[in-house]
């Protein structure tokens, strides 16, 4: 399959609502510029995301997925961000076991007043997905 | 000395006898299929002659053990290393009460392929009982020696628990000694993450193409024992009916997943599966990491707290 | 299928400058679900709501979408219009594309098309919301305050100031804590028990606070506004009641063991009141070392006392109280120096802690108020102050700053000027650090007195005859030094006490590393914990003086007093829910559960062989906080969090990817 012309990667990211979506907002009111690739799911907690969640997003056209919380330590929930890190390092490792490439998953900390941050996560991220192309592995249509 | 059926029997006699259990439960014969044994309870000590215990023993029993307990039933149960952390997984997972079971320890040497034995050498299953050598089984009185090497099943070849653990009990039966044939459990997992990344996703997608999604792997397994699984559910849709590679590969990723940390590599659900799907090389990667990654010593052994519903401070960040 | 409506907001120019609104709303029509859309240059202004409102009725809308600016700036803006539109302020969605879309990007196709999938995303998930209540809970009127020192006097008489009824329960014999136990106070010089004893005697009489002293609490259970609390009452072997406090028994009481107020360097008898002040003035038998309960024989109090309150035979009791607040003051303990053995502290009696001076000074001390060595029981011509001393050390000690022993330090300094004006003090530092009102001043006080500052750590100290010999090293000159002196004071840090891992656990809060306890926000929630209901004061929380304490305590009281002023209170509705159907009764959601919140609890289910109990987890809804961390630990997919459930953040997904 070749890569479609005008091709863009899209970036699904699950954004803790304490820390990294608020993040996100500051990085709008700062105005600072990213790629449009990315598409925000607010969630209360890192620790909300359900690893099932991401190899969804990878099977239903997304080309990476970012999954964002509070610093560890700073987690509004104070545990939260440490139980998605250990769930999300193997989902990361297992993804890429089975032959999809691990670059695809990233678990970053973004606290609220790191708007500069994020924004840089995603244009580093959209630069990597740039590369690898689209997720190829889990889209063919029908039976295999 | 024999592999002592006779002891097996005149313990689980005196259990029932005792009162201390309702039932127990070990393996029989099929009356029809030679090189088969079926799992099979026994409730009055009359009945513990149609008990059996030799090389030929196939089936784990924790599984079993988990719907027999849930009315309530006092269970003894005949417990390999393998059945012993299965019920052990059920206990931790709160779905077997601890004082339901009576975990009878059987050191064991190993279980052989019945199927290849009997294409191979069908007189085997004329003895009358069996002795352990080591690297043979050995048929008495028929004195027929069947290598371990050639005829050992698939799921004894890893297993390192011949020694049955936090047992009640255990008989002073032959077996249990070390395994030669484990050497390194993570072999596979190795040789699998070595290979460059489009060739394993072929690898599995090879495996995906035959995957019936049955759902044995499932049913036999220990620590798949939810009231609900969430695979089943149509309202959160976790897994489409339609059956694709990308679905597919959502199926094992859950499973694996879902069983990370908490498999006690009794190897059933390979056994279990119809097209022969290397779902162990999916669980020990998980071991595997949990060694690697979190520390986890013998992650096959279950313990009251599982690594994924754990955190360190120092868990390592490698998504950068 | 649910009727939504979705409202596109302009924002002035700030989304309709970048986002093609006519292409977005084109695409929005043709949204599953979707019977209405419209764009407003401000939604969030009132003809804004009222056109929401408008359409709601008009068009039978079930559903609403709000495509304007982040819900972090008005989320509760539309939730309130809802809620005056007669719908539950939960069937709102909205979508950001304003900070997240027309304020980050530029080009109108690229924003566009971002702004057609957040919209989306928000229609799939408002879709599947269901109307949520947030619950009641009723509230117990009544506060418990543990720990019976400065904080917690101060936040028992806050509280019972408010008219609600307090239980202070300390563990030693009497209030006063370590405040109690301090000579003079920085920078005013004013004498502690002065301050302290009024404040002590008013707990102790006044009518809404029950006074359980030598007392422990044993087990917390139950949640915001319903604790149910276990307090062990220890044997006194006096009998409250009768006690007149006459002292009689203390003089009589044969036993002499050091007594625990003065740090060893007094002693007290086997029934005694810590300190002269005590309240309650009531003695206590200390069981270890008493002669009737060790060989059986003395009796010699029971003899002395007129009043008949010596009662050998009482036994621990347990007393179980309701309160709907917690407020946790247990305060500090000093650090033990013989981790420095460098310091002698061990060693020689004549290098003491901070703490043990203040007894050494204070006039109810075992000397009388006189400075005289430990050792040799003679005036001190030299005294050396060593700062920091398992502060600011993570080999050692801890890595925290102590933030109080630079002002003790200055004003022992100055009282040992003042007693002995011609002792000589030296004071070895790292930094000085004085913030806080008249701090630096009342520091330059004491360098104006004489005192001799010097930077640089203490390498050794050694007895040498009677006397100590110290080895330094002036770091800001960078010379050696090497002096004589009579007594070493080591400014010890504020640590923990050593329990306080245990009591964190009983009340079901946070310790950090160190052991002190875990506030909710370090900056906007400082004496809230994250367990709603129980709140913090004092050193227990990290070092403080005494000024910061009782400041933090009034405002502990006050939180207190705010949540137990309502009859009953309302919970967030986004919290965890259980499908008891699918429940395994695992309970591993329980164990990933930083508030406590869920339990567990048999219900009898119906099968095709009959009736019978199961296991289910159950959630309380007061103590929820909605973070979902049990939604994933759970496999069966039996607990789920309302407002972000499974199946619509997979609904999400599918939208973005569509």
């Amino acid at each position: 399959m070749s890569v479609r012309e005008g091709w863009r990667p899209k970036i699904v990211a699950f954004c803790c609502n304490w820390c990294s979506y608020a993040g996100a907002d500051l990085a709008g009111t700062s105005r600072i510029p990213y790629p449009a690739s990315v598409r925000i799911i607010r969630v209360p907690c890192s620790g909300r995301v359900n690893p099932v969640f991401v190899v969804r997003a990878l099977q239903r056209g997304a080309d990476g997925v970012l999954v964002a919380g509070c610093h560890p330590g700073d987690c509004h929930y104070s545990t939260g961000n440490l139980y998605a890190r250990r769930r999300l390092l193997v989902t990361r490792r297992l993804l890429a076991y089975m032959g999809i490439e691990p670059e695809r998953l990233r678990l970053c900390w973004v606290s609220a007043s790191e708007g500069e941050r994020f924004a840089k996560v995603i244009e580093e991220m959209t630069a990597v997905l740039e590369k690898l192309g689209p997720v190829q592995q889990l889209r063919e249509e029908g039976p295999p | 000395m024999s592999w002592a059926l006779p002891a097996v029997d005149a313990l689980a006699a005196r259990l029932l006898e005792d009162r201390l259990v309702d039932a127990v439960l070990g393996w029989a014969r099929d009356p029809d299929l030679p090189w088969q044994r079926y799992p099979h309870r026994v409730d009055e000590p009359s009945r513990v002659g149609e008990l059996v215990w030799d090389p030929f023993c196939a089936p784990g029993l924790a599984k079993l053990v988990f719907r027999m307990t849930e009315g309530g039933l006092k269970l003894g149960v005949l417990a390999r290393g393998c059945d012993a952390l299965g019920v052990w997984r059920l206990i931790h997972d709160r779905r077997i009460a601890r004082e339901n079971v009576y975990l009878l320890g059987l050191p064991c040497p190993g279980m052989a392929d019945g199927v290849r034995v009997w294409e191979e050498c069908p007189e085997a299953f004329d003895a009358a009982g069996w002795e352990d050598h080591g690297s043979h089984w050995v048929a008495v009185p028929t004195g027929i020696r069947l290598p371990k090497e050639r005829f050992l099943l698939d799921k004894c070849l890893q297993c390192q628990v011949r020694w049955p653990r936090q047992c009640d009990e255990v008989l002073a039966v032959q077996g249990g000694s070390w395994n030669p044939f484990c050497e390194d459990r993570y072999r596979q997992v190795r040789q699998l993450e070595e290979l460059p990344l489009p060739q394993r996703f072929d690898f599995w997608r090879g495996w995906f193409e035959r995957c019936l999604r049955c759902f044995a792997c499932r049913q036999v397994c220990p620590a798949c024992n939810c009231e609900s699984c969430s695979l089943d559910q149509f309202e959160p849709n976790w897994l489409e009916r339609e059956v694709g590679v990308a679905t597919q590969f959502i199926f094992h990723f859950t499973r694996a997943l879902h069983v990370a940390g908490r498999c006690v590599d009794c190897g059933e659900c390979q056994r279990a599966c119809p097209v022969g799907f290397p779902l162990g090389a999916l669980n020990r990667k998980m071991m595997k990491d949990m060694e690697d990654l979190f520390g986890v010593r013998e992650p096959f052994v279950p313990q009251e707290s599982e690594p994924l519903g754990e955190f360190a401070l120092d868990d390592p960040d490698e998504f950068r | 299928m649910k009727r939504v409506g979705v409202f596109l907001c302009w924002c002035g120019s700030n989304i309709a400058g970048v986002v093609d609104m006519d292409r977005l709303q084109a695409e929005v029509e043709r949204m599953p679900g979707v019977v209405h859309v419209e764009q407003n240059k401000y939604t969030c202004s009132d003809p804004g709501q009222e056109s929401i409102r408008r359409a709601i009725r008009e068009h039978r809308l079930q559903r609403v979408v709000v495509a304007a600016c982040s819900p972090r700036m008005h989320e509760r803006t539309f939730r309130a219009m809802m809620r005056t539109a007669g719908l539950n302020p939960y069937l709102l969605e909205m979508a950001n594309l304003r900070e997240h879309c027309s304020w980050v990007h530029r080009d109108i196709d690229e924003a566009t098309a971002k702004a057609v999938d957040l919209v989306r995303r928000a229609v799939f998930k408002v879709r599947l919301a269901r109307p949520l209540q947030s619950g009641k809970v009723p509230i117990t009127r009544r506060a418990l305050v543990l720990g019976g020192g400065i904080a917690g006097i101060q936040a028992a008489l806050d509280l019972a100031d408010f008219g609600i009824p307090v239980v202070l329960v300390e563990s030693s014999p009497s209030l006063g804590g370590r405040m109690a136990q301090l000579d003079k106070t920085f920078p005013t010089l004013d004498c502690s028990s002065c301050i302290l004893t009024p404040k002590m005697v008013e707990v102790a009489t006044h009518p809404s606070i029950r006074l359980l002293t030598y007392s422990e609490v044993e087990s917390v259970e139950g949640y915001v506004g319903n604790f149910k609390v276990l307090v062990r009452r220890k044997a006194r072997s006096v009998d409250e009641q009768r006690c007149t406090g006459c002292g009689e028994c203390l003089s009589k009481c044969p036993a002499k063991v050091p007594s625990e107020f003065d740090l060893g360097l007094g002693t007290r008898g086997a029934i005694y009141v810590p300190f002269p002040q005590a309240v309650p003035n009531v003695p206590v038998i200390d069981r270890q070392s008493c002669l009737y309960f060790t060989r059986g024989r003395c009796r010699i109090c029971q003899r002395a006392c007129p009043a008949g309150a010596i009662d050998y035979q009482q036994e621990d009791r347990l007393e179980s109280y309701e309160v709907g607040a917690i407020v946790v003051a247990t305060g500090y303990d000093q650090f033990d120096p013989a981790a420095y053995g460098e310091y002698a502290y061990r060693a020689s009696p004549n290098v003491i802690t901070g703490l043990e001076f203040e007894r050494l000074v204070s006039s109810t001390g075992p000397t009388g108020g006189r400075i005289l060595t430990p050792g040799g029981g003679r005036e001190p011509q030299r005294v050396v102050f060593i700062k920091c001393v398992g502060s600011r050390d993570e080999q050692r000690g801890a890595s925290y700053c102590s933030k109080t022993c630079c002002m003790y330090v200055a004003k022992q300094a100055i009282l040992l000027k003042e007693k002995l004006p011609r002792c000589e003090v030296y004071v070895f530092y790292m930094d000085v650090r004085a913030a806080g009102k008249d701090y630096e001043e009342f520091y330059l006080r004491a360098r104006e007195m004489g005192v001799q500052y010097v930077r640089g750590r203490v390498a050794r100290v050694f007895p040498h005859g009677d006397r100590l010999r110290i080895r330094a090293e002036d770091t800001l000159i960078g010379r050696r030094l090497e002096l004589e002196a009579d007594l070493v004071v080591l400014a010890s840090a504020m640590v923990p006490r050593p329990d306080a891992r245990q009591v964190a656990r009983k009340l079901g809060i946070a310790a950090n590393q160190h052991g002190f306890f875990s506030e909710a926000h370090p900056k906007l929630r400082p004496v809230e914990t994250h367990t709603a209901g129980i709140f913090l004061a004092g050193a227990a929380q990290g070092p403080k003086d005494i000024p910061d304490s009782v400041a933090q305590a009034g405002a502990a009281a006050s939180k207190a007093a705010a949540l137990l002023s309502r009859q009953e209170m309302e919970t967030e509705p986004v919290v965890a829910e259980v499908n008891e159907h699918w429940c395994s009764g695992c309970l591993r959601c329980a164990r990933v559960c930083p508030y406590n919140a869920i339990s567990e609890r048999e219900i009898r289910v119906r099968t095709a062989a009959g009736v019978r109990t199961k296991t289910v987890a159950t959630v309380n809804p007061g103590l929820c906080q909605g973070c979902g961390a049990c939604a994933v630990a759970c496999r069966d997919g039996a607990m789920n969090l309302a407002g972000f459930a499974d199946q619509q953040v997979l609904a999400e997904v599918d939208a973005l990817c569509l």
